[in-house]
């Protein structure tokens, strides 16, 4: 029998086996690269599980040590001295500090913003400001964190009279530099995306622009906004160079914005260099960076969750 | 009955573009208009000169007047928010705004700061919209989680919860079903006795069925403008014939 005349149709040719290869290579892309991403934390993880179960590393130091007060009542960092102390609550005070100040001031400014450009700017003025803030986020982290221990500190001391120079108001400030520019462009993105018929509805109830912009087109982008907070949570709370320069690097136990302090993540930047291979101070550097990466992956778990919940309320499969 | 809005010489440009030229009409209080004739013809920006809504469009230009209650609306110190709850607009894509129905609803007066009593106010205008028997029960659901015909008649509601004087409705039942449709038909028969509609239509038949007067519309300009039934059945126009009678457009 014939075949039917339309068979090169029906079955594979050349041109399907070009599109499975290319596939294939795609898909295999996405999991190289969260490949990628679980290997680097089973590897923080192995270096930092002797903290837990090597007998040597618990002669000087137990997790609980780290947390519980030292023999004076004190909690002290200084895991390079004679009788080495390794208290981490200085550290998780410093990076709450600086990671507060930098959104304190970072989120309301890149929101506002975002605001203004998505909402009040004439169209030249948009299209200068955004690629402008977005170039911001392109400056490396080192020239940040130099602009903020040589001028902003200068600034801030002869303004405010700080007793110390490098505080975690000068930090903060200087992170609020690289975290603006992420909350910024997403907030704007998420406000522009807003369709423009709420803004003619909003107007035609007799709505002004304020208005508009703050009842109507804010709620809607809501999900969005939120989204582009917890992206620049995880920048501040993870931001190093910064930090490492402007906050003095002295661990102290002082919830008190005016005073040195030091981040998780500079500690590890500052020491993991000359520690001892396999020393316990080694062991508690990385058992830091698997803290550091279990917090920010559990927050960006509980950001995303809550940016779900905002959009299914507003799309009203949530009930309010 | 009286004159409520007054068209002169009204031209408006996008730019270099006319979109309307030299239109003069007037609006008597208490009737439906109908304004119908082919996209682009300019119906669309004419209703959104009326409640000033084309100044958000950057480079939108007008000449003439228009003349609401006797004041020119388009001059210099009109209050855009008064003049906006006056002359009310319902879209062609039903709007819900983010919020629950009820806060849709308010939204119009919380904007204006009034604290008039919205409860029962509420009530009225869903009723007139035809949408109270479904909504009562769920005034605190999101307003995105109705139908699209429940979501237009929301939008009704909520501009006649401004108490307007004039309704302008741009096609208003254009993604709609023909029951949501003629729901909103009933409703606005109902509510030509409280104020005064414009209804832009692309639905000829819409507008024989509810106006009381039609204007024909085409390249910008008024080709033909009476009496809905002479419009429909003797036409003086050539132009008006062909459209109303389905020959183009």
């Amino acid at each position: 029998m014939d075949r039917p005349p339309n068979e090169r149709l029906l079955l594979k040719g050349k041109r399907r086996i070009i599109e499975t290869l290319l596939e294939t290579a795609v898909r295999s892309s996405a999991f190289v690269v969260i490949g990628a991403l679980v290997l680097i934390f089973v590897f923080v993880a192995k270096e930092a599980l002797p903290l837990f179960t090597s007998a040597d590393v618990h002669k000087e130091v137990t997790l609980w040590t780290m947390v519980r007060p030292q023999e004076n009542g004190e909690f002290v960092w200084q895991p390079v001295s004679e009788k080495p102390k390794y208290s981490i609550l200085p550290l998780a005070v410093g990076t709450l500090k600086v990671t507060l100040v930098a959104l304190l001031i970072a989120i309301p400014l890149a929101i506002l913003a975002a605001i203004f450009t998505s909402e009040f700017a004439p169209q030249l003025l948009r299209e200068l400001i955004k690629p402008v803030v977005e170039l911001l986020a392109g400056i490396p982290s080192v020239v940040i964190g130099f602009f903020a221990l040589m001028v902003v500190a200068t600034w801030l001391q002869d303004a405010f009279g700080f007793v110390f120079r490098l505080n975690a108001i000068t930090a903060g400030i200087g992170l609020s530099l690289a975290v603006i520019p992420i909350v910024y462009t997403v907030a704007e993105d998420a406000l522009s995306a807003v369709p423009q018929a709420f803004r003619d509805a909003s107007t035609a109830l007799g709505a002004n622009q304020w208005q508009t912009a703050w009842r109507v087109v804010l709620p809607a982008a809501m999900p969005g906004v939120f989204a582009a907070c917890v992206l620049g949570f995880g920048r501040a709370f993870g931001e190093t160079m910064i930090v490492l320069l402007a906050s003095g690097n002295a661990a102290m136990m002082s919830f008190d914005p005016r005073e040195s302090f030091r981040s998780f993540s500079a500690t590890i930047a500052a020491e993991l260099g000359e520690v001892v291979y396999g020393s316990p101070h080694y062991h508690v550097l990385f058992f830091i960076g698997a803290f550091l990466f279990v917090i920010t992956f559990f927050l960006n778990l509980a950001g995303h969750w809550y940016v779900d919940r905002l959009r299914a309320r507003l799309e009203g499969k949530l009930k309010a | 009955m009286s004159t409520i809005l007054e068209v002169r010489n009204f031209s408006a440009w996008y730019g270099h573009y006319s979109a309307l030229s030299d239109i003069t009409l007037e609006v008597l209080d208490h009737e439906i208009l109908g304004i119908i004739g082919p996209a682009g013809c300019g119906k669309t920006t004419f209703l959104r000169s009326l409640n000033r809504l084309n100044d958000l469009v950057p480079d939108f230009r007008v000449e003439g007047s228009i003349g609401f209650w006797g004041v020119d609306i388009y001059r210099q110190d009109v209050d855009l928010a008064a003049l906006r709850r006056k002359l009310g607009m319902v879209f062609a894509v039903p709007v819900p705004l983010p919020g629950t129905i009820l806060e849709n609803l308010r939204l119009g007066s919380r904007l204006n700061n009034r604290k008039a009593d919205a409860g029962a106010l509420v009530e009225k205008t869903l009723r007139a919209a035809y949408l109270w028997d479904e909504v009562k029960d769920r005034l605190h659901q999101s307003a995105f989680a109705l139908s699209g015909g429940q979501q237009q008649r929301l939008c009704l509601a909520r501009t006649l919860m401004l108490e307007p004087d004039v309704l302008l409705l741009d096609e208003p039942c254009s993604g709609l079903d023909p029951i949501s449709t003629a729901k909103i038909e009933e409703a606005l028969v109902e509510l030509k006795r409280e104020l005064t509609i414009i209804l832009v239509t692309n639905n000829v038949m819409q507008a024989s069925r509810v106006a009381d007067r039609t204007a024909f519309f085409l390249q910008g300009r008024v080709v033909e403008f009476g009496l809905t039934q002479q419009i429909f059945v003797n036409p003086k126009e050539k132009e008006t014939y062909e459209y109303v009678s389905g020959r183009f457009g």
